[in-house]
């Protein structure tokens, strides 16, 4: 039935290797959180799992360590004002001027509750599809060099679309 | 009936989905037929972890609970 066949989620038996594909358009730590732990569930899960990343969800995908990105005067304060990286991205609720999410992972740590950036480890390590949207990174002045290492190659919405057809769980996170 | 116990994951103090993520992990570098001891204290793996065994086609060949450590045993197949 896929005639792509792209062995994703590594080796893990799961019958027919169903798929899973959510996207990612929020850089908010409480909504791509959820979705770091869905998707290496997925994956440990033996499905093949895509995540695709498109407007404000493409942030938690560049390197905590590059301040600044952008093409130009507009795209860098965008990134000035929302500094990328997964290390900073806020609540959507309750930031308070950074304080929240501060709070959220010091819980979390207390409770050796996985941090995003874990999460994406395992997501890479087992095989999901980290898939950047192309026009977003355009949009927003980001390049591939700027990004984590392990991301896929920019896509557009079609091949997004060509792979949520063949998903049986899609999610808009 | 002392089974013969290829690898140990260590998921105890770790919360819902490393348990999971972990077992996942570790069953890779397995061959068939090889056992496999996960041993988590994350109440959500008494229904996890079953569940990705039932769901991934391997086996659970027994779990047990000792102290708030819940054990699993699983075969992979």
């Amino acid at each position: 039935m896929s005639e792509h066949g792209i062995a994703a989620g590594g080796d893990v038996r799961g019958g027919e290797n169903e798929s899973m594909t959510l996207v990612a358009w929020s850089g908010d730590l409480d909504k791509i959180w959820p979705a770091l732990i869905l998707g290496s569930t997925g994956a440990a899960y033996g499905m093949n799992v895509t995540i695709f990343f498109t407007f404000w969800g493409l942030f938690p995908l560049v390197r905590d360590d590059v301040r600044i990105t952008g093409a130009d005067a507009m795209t860098k304060a965008l990134a000035g004002m929302n500094r990328p990286g997964i290390g900073h991205m806020k609540l959507s609720k309750l930031n308070m001027a950074g304080m929240g999410p501060w709070m959220m992972r010091k819980l979390a740590s207390d409770q050796k509750v996985a941090q995003p950036h874990e999460l994406i480890e395992m997501c890479l390590e087992l095989g999901v599809n980290l898939w950047p949207c192309e026009m977003s990174m355009d949009l927003l002045g980001l390049r591939k060099d700027q990004l984590i290492e392990g991301v896929g190659e920019p896509v557009g919405a079609a091949t997004a679309l060509s792979e949520m057809s063949k998903s049986k769980i899609n999610l808009f996170i | 009936m002392e089974l013969q116990v290829a690898k140990t994951i260590d998921a105890k103090g770790q919360k819902c989905p490393m348990p999971v993520l972990l077992a996942a992990r570790g069953i890779k570098e397995l061959s068939a037929g090889e056992v496999m001891v996960i041993e988590a204290t994350d109440g959500g793996s008494r229904s996890d972890i079953p569940a990705w065994a039932r769901d991934t086609g391997n086996e659970l060949v027994e779990s047990s609970s000792e102290n708030g450590v819940h054990r699993y045993v699983i075969r992979k197949t």
